[in-house]
């Protein structure tokens, strides 16, 4: 167990009172605030501990859900391995993306700005992954300390999905455990990349 | 000494306690070590071409942590001793998007027993040694490691001050016993950015900058000459061993953005 | 909708985040989330000494509650003016002392000591930027917030708001060696220090109390970290014995504690730290398994151990080895 800290007497009486007991952080170890929009900065970093409008779970809660009745659909919107501008010809270049077996990988869909057809693309492949349904449940995930997925779920929560699920330990908190599958991007996803900025 | 920040972000995981594995994800299930299995041949036949590759436990052993504590400073151990017999020996990280991490060619001064790098570790991967032997022939030793996230983790700091000391070098030298060879440690200031690493403030990806190949010989035998690229990590540290003949240690550096360092550095002596 | 419960990363996970940001860690030990009514009644001044006012800082990390109000920040008033010992670790972490002096004096606010690069000391400079004081710092510490500065501001934004961080204060004097501040009625002598807790540490004595301000060249109760060089700061701390003080204000921990023995207990764990980590790299143990047992005996001393002691090994090892 982390220790625990000592804190003044008088903050620990004020504190007790505005305890925040409840929420375990989903991954980062510090209560880092739900932005009131997007969030705008750098995709690696700290991340809130919820997501309004949406359930935040674990590796083992993904795999009930996909043991379940209701089949998910699984959205990896992790970024692609950036390929340096200067590697060098000559030297092997092999991006790999493992991911949960069966996600779809729209890299780079919590990324904001998104250009308008590229957020239009997101909803229309989302839309067309759950059938319609927005009430089909959705698992999004990236990496751990990740805002991608974040950012990725609270569009689609926006949009009026009720079944959003966050999975902020993504890749990393699967692969613990569990078996990963390489994927290769989403092929529409793909075609429309040169509106990607 | 400058601060030191060149640690990934905490993206390994540390072992979880596991209830229970629904009977479809238990470890193991063979799709996985498939898909490792056919990369392994995709990335073998583009370094090798056709060339057999045979595994081995004697020619090269290949020592990783199983869990890296930090997926950007990965130790790994090369151990090879039938010093005559082995030429060369590459590192391969498979799910590096870099994958060819090291190659390191030996000349006459060079004592193989014992080789450590440092490397980043991108995800959970096989890693491949494969050696060559005088007769042309390869083998090779393979290690799981689990580590995320070495390539692109951020350097938590400034470029300008990761690239503070860049070039300076340090050698160690163990014990020398008269007639045997002896261990050295040499250690080089390079931040090695990987051209993955996006900088936290300016959210631009820091270019690639890295040392492409480095010498080392003893007079003016050579010991070792290294290439690699990306997957090498920042502040190169490297134990290997040579022959020693009195005349000063030679180390040759070269990196991708044109720096180029040399240095000298005197050997411990053969005899008492 | 609730989050459901999920194992925080325990164990070799947390120590690289910590590393991430460097002196500010956002590892949210036990902070228990601080209403803003309940932060303002946290915090008093004790009076250490005659017109020497200290907040002592919250043994924590730096989280969205408490403002990264975790060092110990005050003032000293002399007959001229008031000098701010340390501003605090956020806009509003300044500006609620600015108030607290307000409340104490009338005098001007003359001077404001920036004691080193980390944004629990420098990041409540902002909110005297009214004042117009001179701003004091190291020589090397203009180049030390050029490299982190608005690293270090992101994050604080990430955490409680830009309204709540405020801006990079740059010193507008700087002290190479050392240098003399009057008060009239009172003198504080400055040294720069080499690299030690970081390469930019200002430490300050005043005449009339005879008390040291070594800021973070000094923990007490709080696990140190190391940023600069471990045997440097065993070196400064040599320094720091030498200057003639027996009482002292440190960086973190109570307001004011006698020197000698603090002195002690801190060169006890960073000697650990070196020894045992020396003994590591000359057994060929590797760096990613020194951090689970280096200064490991030391732990029972320090709160928050767990937390910066494997990073102090991962830098402290990477310093040495080059020996």
């Amino acid at each position: 167990m982390r220790a625990r800290s000592i804190l003044p007497r008088m903050a620990a009486v004020a504190a007790a009172a505005f305890c925040l007991a409840a929420a375990q952080p989903a991954d980062s170890p510090v209560n880092v605030p739900e932005p009131s929009g997007l969030y705008t900065g750098p995709q690696r970093g700290y991340t809130p501990p919820t997501l309004k409008g949406a359930k935040v779970v674990d590796a083992a809660a993904v795999v009930a859900l996909i043991d379940g009745p209701d089949k998910p659909v699984l959205i990896d919107v992790a970024m692609r391995e950036k390929k340096p501008a200067n590697f060098p010809e000559g030297r092997l270049w092999l991006p790999v993306h493992p991911s949960i077996p069966g996600a779809v990988w729209l890299p780079n869909a919590g990324a904001v700005p998104l250009a308008p057809e590229r957020e239009a693309l997101f909803f229309e492949r989302v839309s067309q992954l759950t059938g319609g349904d927005k009430a089909k449940p959705v698992v999004v995930f990236c990496h751990v300390e990740c805002w991608g997925s974040w950012n990725a779920g609270k569009r689609l929560v926006e949009k009026g999905y009720t079944a959003v699920h966050w999975f902020p330990l993504g890749v990393e908190g699967w692969q613990d455990q569990h078996e990963t599958r390489n994927l290769t991007e989403d092929p529409a996803w793909k075609k429309s990349q040169a509106a990607e900025r | 000494m400058r601060p030191t920040f060149a640690l990934a972000l905490g993206l390994a995981l540390s072992t979880a306690a596991l209830a229970g594995v629904p009977a479809a994800y238990a470890a193991g299930a063979s799709d996985t070590d498939q898909e490792r299995a056919a990369r392994w041949q995709e990335i073998a036949k583009s370094i090798f071409g056709d060339r057999t590759i045979a595994p081995t436990d004697t020619l090269v052993k290949l020592e990783a942590p199983k869990r890296a504590e930090d997926a950007a400073l990965v130790p790994i151990t090369l151990t090879m001793p039938d010093r005559d017999k082995i030429k060369a020996v590459s590192l391969i990280i498979d799910d590096n998007p870099a994958p060819y991490a090291a190659k390191f060619e030996f000349g006459p001064a060079a004592d193989t027993s014992e080789l450590k790098l440092r490397v980043r570790v991108n995800n959970y991967t096989d890693m491949h040694a494969v050696v060559e032997t005088t007769d042309g022939k390869l083998f090779e030793a393979k290690q799981f490691v689990k580590a995320s996230g070495g390539c692109s983790a951020p350097m938590g700091m400034s470029d300008e001050e990761a690239m503070k000391g860049m070039g300076d070098m340090r050698m160690k030298f163990a014990d020398a016993k008269p007639g045997k060879p002896v261990d050295a440690t040499l250690m080089i200031r390079h931040p090695n950015f990987s051209g993955m690493q996006m900088n936290q403030v300016t959210r631009e990806y820091t270019p690639a900058r890295y040392i492409d190949k480095l010498t080392v010989s003893a007079g003016d035998q050579t010991i070792f000459t290294l290439t690699g690229d990306i997957s090498i990590a920042s502040n190169p540290v490297i134990n290997f061993g040579f022959k020693p003949d009195g005349k000063p240690i030679q180390v040759a550096a070269s990196d991708n953005q044109g720096g180029h360092w040399t240095r000298s550095f005197t050997a411990p002596s053969p005899t008492n | 909708m609730a989050a459901s419960s999920v194992h925080p990363k325990q164990g070799t996970g947390l120590s690289r985040r910590h590393a991430l940001f460097g002196g500010l860690c956002l590892c949210c030990a036990a902070t228990a989330g601080l209403s803003p009514r309940a932060y303002a009644e946290a915090f008093t001044l004790e009076e250490v000494g005659p017109g020497i006012f200290i907040r002592k800082g919250l043994i924590a990390d730096a989280d969205a509650a408490n403002l990264d109000a975790i060092a110990n920040i005050g003032f000293i008033v002399g007959k001229t003016g008031v000098l701010v010992t340390e501003s605090g670790g956020s806009l509003a972490d300044g500006q609620w002392l600015r108030a607290e002096i307000a409340k104490r004096t009338t005098k001007p606010i003359t001077h404001v000591v920036l004691t080193h690069v980390h944004p629990d000391h420098a990041f409540g400079a902002g909110a005297f930027a009214a004042d117009k004081p001179v701003f004091i710092g190291h020589a090397k510490l203009t180049e030390a917030l050029d490299a982190r500065g608005e690293f270090y501001r992101k994050r604080l934004i990430d955490l409680f708001g830009e309204e709540k961080t405020g801006p990079v204060v740059y010193p507008t004097m700087s002290v190479a060696d050392t240098a003399e501040i009057d008060l009239g009625d009172r003198k504080l002598g400055f040294t720069a220090h080499g690299p030690a807790h970081t390469t930019s540490d200002l430490s300050m004595k005043d005449s009339l109390s005879g008390l040291l301000f070594p800021a973070d060249l000094l923990f007490v109760e709080r696990i140190p970290s190391l940023d600069g060089s471990l045997k440097g700061w065993l070196k400064e701390l040599e320094r720091v014995k030498g200057m003639g003080a027996a009482q002292a204000v440190p960086g973190h921990g109570p307001v004011k504690v006698d020197l000698a023995p603090a002195v002690a207990d801190l060169a006890t764990y960073l000697t650990a730290l070196r020894d045992q980590t020396k003994a590591a790299i000359a057994k060929d143990v590797p760096i990613d398994k020194a951090v689970d047992t280096v200064a490991q005996d030391q732990s029972s001393h320090w709160k928050l151990f767990e937390h910066y002691n494997r990073r102090n090994v991962i830098v402290a090892y990477q310093e040495l080895e080059w020996d």
